[in-house]
Parts: C-alpha cells; structure tokens; sequence
C-alpha cells in the first residue's frame, strides 16, 4: 500500500457500506433455513449427482400413480391397481432410502464442521434451527407422502366422464389422503433427523437410518408369521406403526401389512406413533441443548 | 512389515465407537432368536423362522451393513486422511498392501458376523447344522463383500454411501426379484452356500452350489485385481490430497 501523507490516529474510510435494507428478523431467519434446507435436499444449485438420489426416488413414488391413472384412462375401471390406502406401503421401501440419503445433508455437517455458532448469531433460537430442518424434511417428504396419492386422486377425478360427480364421489377421501401424508412426513422426518443428528459422518447417519429401517421391517416380517408374536410385530417396523395409525384414523386395511395379522386396538398405533415422534424430539432437544456453540 | 499392517489396520478398524455399535447389531439377532425361543415355538415352526432370521436378518441386513463399513473404511479412511502415503512410500508391495488389509476386514467381518449367526442359530431351534450352515455361509460372503467395497473405495470417494446404495436397492429389492440378477447377487451366492452346508431345514434360494461358489470366486478375484490396479496406479505427489 503506498502510504500517502494523513495525519497520525485517521481511521480510513476503506468503503465498508452499512446495510439499510429491511431486517428480517426471526422469521425470516427460519424461512431462510427452511428454504436452504430444501434447496440442499433436493440438490437444487448443485451437481446432477446429488439429485440423482431425490429426484430418483420422487420420480419411483410417483410412477405406479401415474400408470394407474394411465390404465383407468385406457382401460376404464376393469383394473383397480392402487388404492389410496395402501399406495403408501407399496412405495414404503423408498422412504427409508430418501431419508438416509437426504436427512444427513441438513444436520451432520453442521455439527461436523462446528459452523452452529454462525446460525445461532443470527436471530435465531437452537429450538427454531431444529424446528426449521424438520420443517424442511417434513416439506420434501410430502412430495413423497401426499404428491403421487394426489396424482392418483386427479386422475381418478379427471378420467370420468362425469368430473362434477367424480369430484363429490372422491372428496370423501382427501382427508384420509392429506392426514396420512402429514404424518408419515412428519414421524418420518422426526425419526430421521433424530439419528442422524447422532452421527459423526453423513454416511455413518445413512447407515444408522437404513440399519433402523431394514432390521425394523426384516424382524417386524418374520415375526408376524411367528405364531405368538403377531402382535408384537408390527411394532418393531415404524412404517407398519404408521400404517396402523392410518387405519385406526382413516380405515381401510393393507393385506401385506403386518398390522393386518395382529390383533391389538388400532388406537395402540396412533399411541406408538407418538411415543415414536415425541422420543425423536426428545432426542433432538437433548442432541442440541448439549452442543456447547 | 506385514505385522505392522495388520496391527495399524486392526487399530483403526476396531478402536472406534462404531465396532461397539456393529457388534450391537449382531447382539440384536442373538436377542430376536432369544425372545422368539422364549414364546415355546413348535419344533418345525422354530426351524423355519430362525431359517429365515438368519437369512434375511444375517445375511441380508447384518453381514453387507458390518461389510460396507469394515470393507469401505479398512483402506478408505487411510485414503481419506491421507496416511496412505506413509503406507506407500514403504518398501512394500502395493499388491500385499491390499490382500493384508483385505484379510484383516475379512476377519473383523467375520468375527462381527459369524459367532452372532451361530449363537442365535442355535438359540433359535434345536439343529445345529442350520446354525453352521449359514455361518460358513457369512463368512463365505462376508470376503465377497469386503473385496468388492474394498475395491470400491479405492474408485471413489464417497464408497459408502454408493456401497449402502448398493445393498439397500440392489441386493436388497432388485436382486430377488428375476432369476437373471440373482447370480450377480452377494447375498444369493451366500445363501446358496448356506443351503447346501445347513441341512434339511436350510430352504431352497434357486441357486446352484457350484454356480454360486463359481460366481463368487470370481466376483472376488476380479475386485481384489481392480483394487490391486487402482492402488498400483495411485501416483504419489508433493502434497497429500
């Protein structure tokens, strides 16, 4: 720097600007969070790689409803391929891959790079940044959850010939369709978040959320045609715990379920769930209140 | 110099937090055949679901989980630390290098796997012979699994992710579907094994004895000669990556 003649003690103005623009706050801090955390599961402004996983499983979960609609359109009502009871356990096995894939990219390098500290500087509680990364999953889950159920539903409206009469017919059902993807989103969300915000490494948390899953739904399997432990087994699988609370919710049992070789009160399922989604947040609060920033 | 490869790989295969847990996972299959036993099962009922505990529990969850950590990370995080290249610029055969450390994950594989298999094997219904069976069996699949993820994470850097990619969709949904893709499966060449070695009670996957072995061997010599070639070629330069 060449050094010009100033008087001794100038602080130079070396052109920092101040910012006058509007501030955000909390709120804005959290949407932002929940918008980063989107654009990171999907894999929006990054290599096609990271998409592969996300788009791939959306683009699976939504195939069946698509060529179910196709085929009613084709073949009129000879066929009934999906209902939408059980189109959530058909495509069960994609969930576990979608949230072992994506879950960790929201919280582990967080940790593991120690850049916390940068969040809770803004504006922003250790309860909100939790509450914005489960947001952002529960969001990108429902395009698994509710996105291909909805499909089929418009496709079943559009594909009669009647559309008004269609839609009076099928509007009984949106309830069951939105609740049931509401809450497989959130526990699968809460479940998710809650193991990999133990892991050390993204792949190590992939691991742990994939171990939980397969073992849950191989034992769940063999045990449900284990003579005494029909009743015990669906308990085991947290996505036939799910499909429990569907049906003692909304009705309509799956017959590959295990739930359906059980003989326990419905209502048990709607219990389990929440215990499931309560210890998850259990576990989120104590993981977060320990992290010293 | 070999024994000092076997110790620094024994060393960071095993003092980790994660062994304790892989072991857990083994625990897990002893407790479910425990549990099950205690409900007084039928003797013919008991036989057919430990068969199917330690294939599909065994075989298919906890043998390619502990394979794809052990395999992936036995030369992998050698090569993610950059401590590789004080293995290298050693007097060693690059070619040892790899069979020792492919030996070494084999075995802590192995010694995840196969007492867990015979323990609950044995607690779950009363012939011992299905129990062995599906350990040889393990421990038969388990040196395919850790050759293949070895040579995998000499390809890429993310091996483990792609490894579990690889059990969870391939092994796991796609290669029990069409007659086609079970004989490039992992997991149908172990249970072939074990329906041969395990008696009566063992099942029936659809593979031959001899085909599976063949398959076997051969998808295991080919990923130790791909990862002997990758670390063959792998140039040391001025600083570590």
């Amino acid at each position: 720097m060449s050094a010009s003649p100033e008087a001794a003690g100038t602080i130079y103005d070396i052109g920092y600007r101040h910012y006058d623009g509007p501030r955000l706050g909390r709120r804005g801090a959290v949407m932002a969070v929940v918008g980063a955390g989107l654009r990171a599961i999907f894999g929006l402004g990054r290599s096609g790689r990271s998409k592969v996983i996300p788009w791939g499983t959306l683009i699976l979960a939504t195939m069946p409803a698509i060529v179910a609609v196709a085929i009613r359109v084709l073949a009129g009502d000879l066929i009934e391929l999906y209902s939408y009871d059980s189109y959530l356990w058909q495509i069960g096995a994609l969930l576990p891959i979608f949230v072992a894939a994506q879950a960790p990219e929201l919280v582990v390098n967080d940790i593991r790079h120690r850049v916390l500290p940068l969040y809770f500087s803004r504006p922003m509680s250790r309860f909100d940044y939790v509450a914005a990364k489960l947001g952002a999953l529960s969001l990108a889950l429902l395009s698994l959850t509710l996105l291909p159920v909805l499909v089929l539903f418009t496709g079943r409206v559009l594909a009669g010939d009647d559309v008004v009469g269609a839609i009076s017919n099928e509007a009984g059902t949106l309830p069951a369709i939105v609740g049931t993807g509401l809450i497989h989103a959130l526990v699968l969300a809460s479940l998710g978040l809650a193991i990999c915000s133990l892991a050390a490494r993204r792949a190590y948390a992939a691991g742990a959320v994939l171990a939980v899953f397969l073992i849950g739904s191989v034992v769940g399997e063999i045990l449900a045609e284990a003579g005494g432990f029909a009743d015990v087994a669906p308990f085991l699988n947290p996505l036939a715990i799910m499909d429990g609370t569907r049906q003692w919710l909304f009705g309509g049992s799956v017959a590959e379920s295990p739930v359906r070789a059980a003989d326990v009160p419905l209502a048990l399922y709607g219990l389990a769930t929440l215990a499931v989604t309560l210890g998850a947040w259990a576990v989120l609060a104590f993981r977060y209140r320990r992290i010293s920033v | 110099m070999t024994v000092a490869l076997v110790s620094i790989t024994l060393r960071a295969l095993l003092n980790r937090r994660r062994t304790l847990l892989l072991a857990l996972l083994g625990a897990l299959l002893v407790v479910v055949a425990v549990i099950y036993r205690l409900g007084n099962p039928t003797a013919a009922e008991s036989v057919e679901v430990t068969r199917r505990l330690l294939a599909n529990f065994g075989i298919g969850v906890l043998l390619p989980l502990v394979a794809v950590i052990v395999g992936t990370s036995a030369l992998g995080s050698e090569l993610d630390d950059g401590t590789i290249v004080y293995l290298l610029a050693k007097p060693v055969a690059r070619w040892r290098i790899v069979l020792v450390k492919l030996v070494v994950a084999w075995l802590v594989t192995c010694v995840l796997v196969a007492p867990a298999i015979v323990i609950a094997g044995v607690i779950g219904q009363e012939d011992p012979q299905l129990a062995i069976g599906y350990a040889v069996a393990s421990i038969l699949g388990a040196l395919e699994y850790t050759a293949m993820f070895m040579a995998l994470s000499l390809l890429t850097s993310r091996a483990l992710i792609i490894g579990l990619a690889y059990v969870v969709v391939w092994e796991g949904v796609v290669a029990g579907l069409f007659s086609g893709t079970r004989a490039v499966s992992v997991r149908q060449h172990a249970l072939a094994v074990a329906e041969s070695f395990g008696g009566a009670g063992a099942g029936d996957a659809g593979l031959a004895f001899g085909f599976a072995v063949a398959a076997g061997a051969a998808v295991t010599m080919a990923a130790i000669a791909l990862a002997i070639r990758r670390l063959e070629t792998v140039e040391l330069r001025g600083e570590t990556t």
